[in-house]
């Protein structure tokens, strides 16, 4: 069961005390009852009221919190996906530079159980005569729970499959929280990756090239060409620790393959689209150009910018919209803003700023804290993340926000620091999570002497 | 559907999330016991006719549940069922889930060894047009009728069916996408000129409507890239083009002028025009005129 946070704790109704008395109810005194709960309801709609459009930090930290000890019945058509909704949770925090779960010291206890359960989705499949590793969404196959980290290779009781979306959030988010990734095996993860790739020229058709999320039927688009080619990326020091990322090996994924089913989804209005012939999609416009990015292929797709550029603008609607004449929305703010700040190099020149963020802070929710994705819309954890990252990398620091937001690498979907490890040829992650913890132990000194 | 009296020899197996959960799901009653009787069985790998009723709850309870659906095709596959009965399931269980991949996924997989003849396929178009009265943009309802339209080879009457679309909302952009498919999609040659045409017209009933601007940019676009998709070359379309968008001057027309006149002069002119009218795009048309 899920645990509440300590502030929800102790809320319930008190015992009673001896014998209970129950008091007449008139018609005045109801009355009066009523006035009283009308203005309550008035005082809290006046407050919320007087906080719209202003950063909520301490709220947005605190419905985040909650979400990730729990949340409500709703969520149980995302049971097998519970792993991407602890992946929004935990890198939004990060931009809000949360020292609850991030304190070196405080947040250890904290995140060091975080990471054990993650490891918990850890899956091992025998696919023929290969043994692949990745990670699946959730509990939900029922395999018993592992106090201590299990060595690799061992396959769990009931099989399940490996998720590649979900094995994208699962390195993302441990390497955030502080681990090493020592407990995964790297090739046999890229030996999951691999056999995803649809490469039947004949029976694959116009999906030749892209990948399919897991091995029990799955769609293959543009989503988990992405997810293929990230974890790639992150893994790729543990592979090859000499050699610096190119994006140009062929051992695991076939490259020139998977830029052709880019090129094919490019459509006649400069924007992509999730696979081939299909209308072009904020969604497959982040992803797409991401994964060219990481290979270092945008200009072998497209060679003249502005069509994408002017594919992405046109986009802006005061708030971003996915398609053309569709509505607002708040998480294409980050994936077309990520898209065109691919693009223009991170200059992030050409979206206006000002109208876009005012859209953003309408959906924060003005009692709960995080983000809907249109105004008045419930907030829940995906646009909350949505919203942030685009916050962050358009350099949000409006009232409410003196210390400005946590950076994120827009490419990669992740905290900046995150980013710059799976980025830096020549450390290890062993060391760097060392580094890092040094760092932030000299820096509670210096800051506790002062 | 009464589990533990049509399971009685099968334990169910609870899920472990151990002792400190990450989103913890507060699932209902009914949900954990359908999974824990669904995790058993599949533990033990049961393919029954009461383990297909099972998978039928648990796609009931959360339709992305991706193993739900395999197993479920694994018992179907055992057990010979009857997929045209299928077939109506998923579509009952798709009406109130229009956006969950897998069930699109389980109708895919199951028409592909459902449908013999186009004929059949046919009657899965009409299916996809319910779908779409409900909601005219329904990202993987185009795409499943791509789907259908190409593995059957159905691309007759389907311009016509568009063209009804785009006639009761111009501003439906999956129907130019849909057409741009059925119009090049096929590999037979197109005429520029009665394309132009077409959209031409679309764009004069509303000159603020991108969709049909975005279009005939991408018709002229490809005609000057790869002229043998064309029939014959007709460069009288650009002049044409270039004079109507001129007149009509919204936002997407001076676009279209930048697009392809030759003349710089009326290309700086324009662009310097669109940073004033278009001020959200400022630094995008500002950026243009200094590559002029």
């Amino acid at each position: 069961m899920s645990k509440l946070p300590s502030e929800f704790k102790g809320k319930g109704l008190p015992e009673p005390d001896g014998e209970v008395t129950i008091e007449e109810i008139t018609p005045e005194k109801l009355a009066g009852m009523q006035a009283q709960q009308m203005a309550k309801m008035k005082a809290v709609a006046d407050l919320a009221k007087s906080n719209l459009g202003k950063f909520d930090l301490p709220k947005n930290a605190r419905y985040l919190h909650y979400s990730l000890s729990g949340l409500p019945e709703p969520y149980e058509s995302l049971d097998t996906n519970r792993l991407t909704l602890a992946h929004f949770c935990i890198q939004s925090l990060s931009i809000l530079k949360d020292g609850r779960l991030f304190d070196v010291v405080k947040g250890r206890e904290v995140r060091e159980r975080m990471i054990k359960w993650i490891y918990n989705l850890k899956v091992t499949q025998k696919v023929g005569e290969t043994t692949i590793e990745g990670f699946c969404g959730g509990t939900f196959m029922g395999n018993p729970f592992n106090d201590v980290f299990l060595p690799t290779g061992t396959p769990p009781s009931t099989p399940t499959s490996v998720h590649l979306a979900m094995t994208y959030c699962a390195l993302l988010t441990l390497l955030t929280l502080g681990d090493d990734l020592s407990h995964v095996n790297a090739q046999d993860i890229m030996e999951g990756v691999k056999g995803l790739q649809n490469l039947d020229r004949e029976g694959d058709g116009i999906l030749y090239g892209s990948f399919k999320s897991h091995c029990e039927g799955s769609e293959s688009d543009m989503r988990f060409n992405y997810c293929a080619l990230t974890i790639e990326r992150i893994l790729w020091k543990i592979l090859h620790p000499s050699t610096p990322y190119n994006g140009k090996d062929d051992t695991y994924i076939n490259k020139t393959a998977l830029v052709e089913f880019i090129k094919k989804s490019k459509g006649y209005d400069g924007g992509l689209a999730l696979m081939p012939e299909q209308e072009s999609h904020g969604g497959s416009f982040f992803t797409g150009l991401a994964t060219l990015e990481i290979m270092g292929a945008v200009d072998e797709v497209f060679e003249d910018r502005d069509e994408p550029i002017e594919w992405g603008v046109m986009r802006q609607i005061g708030g971003m919209q996915g398609r053309r004449g569709k509505v607002e929305d708040t998480c294409y703010s980050y994936w077309v803003g990520g898209g065109l700040n691919i693009l223009d190099g991170g200059s992030n020149l050409y979206l206006d700023k000002e109208p876009l963020h005012e859209y953003i802070l309408k959906c924060q929710h003005p009692m709960y804290g995080g983000f809907g994705k249109a105004e008045r819309s419930p907030p829940d954890v995906l646009h909350t993340f949505y919203s942030l990252s685009y916050l962050s990398l358009s350099g949000f620091d409006g009232e409410g926000l003196e210390d400005g937001l946590g950076e994120i690498d827009v490419v990669l979907g992740c905290a900046k620091e995150t980013g710059d490890w799976i980025r830096d040829p020549d450390k290890s992650y062993s060391v760097l999570v060392k580094e890092k913890e040094l760092r932030d132990l000299q820096a509670l000194k210096a800051a506790s002497s002062k | 559907m009464d589990l533990p009296k049509v399971f009685p020899d099968i334990t169910p197996t609870p899920q472990d999330d151990g002792e400190n959960p990450i989103c913890a799901i507060q699932y209902s009653d009914s949900f954990k016991e359908i999974m824990g009787y669904f995790r058993t069985i599949l533990k033990i790998g049961e393919l029954s006719e009461r383990a297909l009723q099972l998978t039928s709850l648990v796609v009931e309870e959360n339709a992305a549940n991706y193993t739900g659906w395999w197993y479920r095709r694994k018992c179907l596959s055992a057990l010979s069922s009857d997929l045209g009965t299928e077939l109506i399931f998923t579509s009952e269980i798709g009406g109130s889930n229009p956006k969950n991949y897998q069930i699109w996924y389980h109708r895919r997989a199951l028409l592909f060894s459902l449908l013999g003849s186009a004929s059949d396929a046919k009657y899965e178009l009409k299916y996809i047009d319910t779908v779409l009265v409900d909601d005219c943009k329904n990202y993987h309802a185009w795409s499943h009728r791509q789907h259908i339209v190409r593995t059957f080879g159905l691309w007759e009457g389907e311009r016509e069916w568009v063209e009804g679309v785009v006639e009761r909302d111009g501003r439906n952009n999956s129907g130019w996408s849909y057409r741009w498919f059925v119009v090049f999609g096929k590999g037979d040659k197109v005429s520029l000129k009665s394309e132009v045409d077409y959209t031409l017209k679309q764009c004069s009933l509303d000159i603020h409507n991108e969709s049909p601007f975005k279009y005939l940019t991408g018709l002229l676009k490809l005609s000057l890239k790869d002229p043998s998709k064309f029939t014959s070359p007709t460069p009288s379309v650009f002049e044409e083009v270039i004079e109507k968008c001129e007149g009509w001057g919204s936002v997407h027309a001076k676009c279209c002028v930048i697009d392809f006149t030759r003349d710089k002069d009326v290309k700086v002119r324009i662009c310097g025009e669109l940073m004033e009218e278009d001020k959200v795009r400022r630094k995008y048309w500002e950026g243009r005129r200094a590559k002029i």
